[in-house]
């Protein structure tokens, strides 16, 4: 079990910390100033004296993004289904889909902030405009890819266009949905920092904006390691919700860790 | 774990965390609130307040001290007022909130009021929150740029503003220059650009980037604007829209009211309204207060010259460099042709300073 884990999470572990160590050493030796580009350790250090300010910034943007990421899994789910279900809807709506995508929000910005305000509202609204794409166009693909064998042995047996969707083709879609999510998981807590940008009381976004109009750039990237470790939890919990809702599947472990996952399917 | 198992752990885990991380947030959100509602309560008569937002040009400084103090010893709220203050957006202008009606008052400059006024989105100043220009252009002291004339050619880090290129080509040309450069707008803060010699020089507030500058022992070339042939004005400035001064002048009279006494308290406190600025922003503002301490010192005496009211605005400074822009040809209207010519006098008003 043990080396297992050393095999699984070994490599990525020593190729963070050697990169962390360059990084100090970088700073260290003079070569750039230390007021542009801060040292882990000062980050750290940083993190935990500022912590008070911080956990409150935390708290607000982690709530619009949960928020924002349930919202638009729910969004996106439903799209799928709905694209899936009728061919015209689907022709109709897909392409204004991708072109929605095209659009960059900072050009709505100042929409988002006149029509709806400085309160949570918006900000779970840009997390969700950012995070359903993904989720909406894997889960519809996953739909499309049932197999066809299977649909024909359902109508075969009678079954409704409802029980096909239930028992086949939902269940089919589910590793491509969880696909999506992942990547909108990953996405999620950077919307929320760019909704903050655009005008908000706290958050990290406002932290990290008010930060670097101070000049105090070590406290940037504190806020920027907590963005990260944070995207890193949700990313897991994806994965975990993943393997409770689908033990058989194994293709996330696969293309997590390469090698040592192959090696424990076979 | 059968299926009916599985489908409600993987439904409930991610709705448990939701429920948790929002519970946080509200009890957190309460014990803020109660907070700052037993602060209030202790020094107000109960008397219905006005609620009055107000947008800023830029994350909390000196340039708003006067707001803070008026906020701190509860000026706003003897004159009926409960102010909000609006967190600053780098994509929003304040002139954009307040012409639409998002905002009562902002803060602005009067570049900005008179692209305003071009482009078809009219505000009014109402105060000159400092009654001489206090930006300039600056260089590295070691880059061997000495004077404006030395600029042609190099790089500016601008904010991107329309009006921007046209003005700095002229503070050049005034100096003998050709007033030909290379202009990028950033994102990010020019002086943070400036010191890794990306840019060649930009163009700050002498007394909050300048001083911060300082502090960091970053020698500097300083070129006043004003110093250069540019006419003094004012900036920055708190503006209101022809909107609101119709509809509720009474209470833009009480607003200025408090406001002149905070800033009148400034010039002469700057110790004590610095401490102000820094307990009433939010928090995490300011990681380093011994800077706003510093700018306090620098800006007090500068918010008017001795013996002058704060705030009041004359007709000269709302000519002079409003025509000088006009000339250089760096005010567009709305389709982008350059504005040859403007009623000035309807730019600004002295009216709720009385």
């Amino acid at each position: 079990m043990k080396l297992r884990w050393i095999a699984n999470y070994g490599p990525a572990f020593v190729l963070t910390v050697t990169l962390l160590v360059l990084w100090e050493l970088y700073v260290r030796s003079g070569q750039i100033s230390a007021t542009v580009l801060p040292t882990p350790t000062s980050i750290v250090l940083a993190l935990a004296n500022n912590w008070d300010v911080i956990s409150v910034q935390t708290l607000q943007t982690l709530v619009e993004t949960v928020l924002g990421l349930a919202a638009a899994t729910l969004v996106g789910l439903l799209l799928a289904i709905l694209l899936d279900v009728s061919p015209a809807m689907r022709r109709a709506v897909y392409p204004l889909l991708v072109t929605s995508q095209t659009i960059p929000i900072i050009a709505l910005a100042p929409l988002v902030l006149i029509w709806f305000g400085y309160d949570l509202g918006p900000k779970v609204l840009v997390v969700a405009l950012y995070c359903f794409f993904p989720i909406a166009v894997a889960c519809a693909d996953g739909l499309l890819g049932t197999d066809p064998d299977l649909e024909r042995l359902m109508r075969s047996m009678r079954a409704s266009r409802w029980q096909i969707l239930q028992l086949v083709r939902l269940p089919g879609a589910m590793p491509a949905f969880f696909s999506g999510l992942r990547i909108a998981a990953t996405y999620s807590m950077t919307g929320a920092i760019f909704a903050e940008y655009v005008g908000a009381y706290q958050g990290l976004g406002i932290y990290m904006e008010n930060s670097a109009n101070a000049h105090a750039v070590v406290l940037v990237f504190a806020a920027i390691l907590v963005t990260a470790v944070l995207s890193l939890l949700l990313f897991g919990l994806v994965s975990v919700i993943e393997r409770i809702a689908l033990p058989w599947y194994q293709g996330a472990q696969v293309r997590a860790f390469g090698d040592a996952g192959m090696r424990r399917m076979g | 774990m059968n299926s009916r198992t599985r489908l409600l752990l993987s439904i409930g885990l991610p709705v448990l965390l939701i429920i948790v991380i929002v519970g946080g947030f509200l009890l957190e959100q309460r014990a803020s609130n109660s907070g700052s509602a037993t602060t209030t309560n202790t020094q107000t008569t109960p008397r219905k307040l006005t609620t009055m937002t107000l947008a800023l040009d830029w994350t909390p400084n000196t340039n708003h001290t006067g707001i803070y103090v008026a906020l701190a010893k509860g000026w706003y709220q003897a004159q009926g007022i409960n102010l909000k203050i609006l967190p600053y957006s780098a994509s929003v202008s304040p002139d954009t909130l307040v012409s639409s009606g998002k905002a009562d008052v902002g803060i602005s400059s009067t570049e900005g009021i008179v692209a305003d006024a071009a482009t078809g989105q009219p505000v009014v100043s109402i105060a000159a929150i400092i009654q001489h220009n206090t930006s300039a252009l600056v260089t590295r002291a070691d880059s061997g740029l000495t004077r404006p004339r030395d600029l042609d050619g190099k790089v500016y880090g601008g904010f991107g503003a329309p009006y921007e290129a046209a003005v700095v080509g002229a503070i050049i040309r005034q100096d003998g220059g050709k007033g030909v450069f290379k202009n990028v707008t950033l994102d990010v803060d020019a002086m943070e650009a400036l010191k890794s010699k990306r840019i060649d020089f930009v163009w700050i507030f002498e007394g909050w980037e300048g001083i911060q500058a300082q502090r960091e022992g970053l020698k500097l070339n300083v070129f006043p604007i004003t110093q250069y042939g540019i006419p003094d004005y004012y900036t920055p400035n708190i503006i209101t829209g022809p909107a609101q001064i119709k509809k509720e002048p009474d209470l833009l009279h009480r607003f200025m009211k408090a406001t002149a006494q905070g800033y009148e308290y400034a010039r002469t406190h700057p110790q004590e309204s610095a401490q102000m600025l820094i307990n009433e922003a939010p928090k995490g503002t300011f990681p380093d207060p011994g800077l706003v301490f510093a700018s306090q010192q620098y800006l007090s005496p500068r918010y008017a010259d001795a013996g002058r009211k704060w705030g009041w605005q004359d007709a000269a400074a709302w000519h002079g460099y409003p025509e000088f822009m006009l000339k250089a040809g760096a005010i567009l209207d709305a389709s982008g042709k350059p504005v040859k010519s403007m009623n000035f006098d309807a730019l600004y008003t002295n009216e709720f300073l009385s």
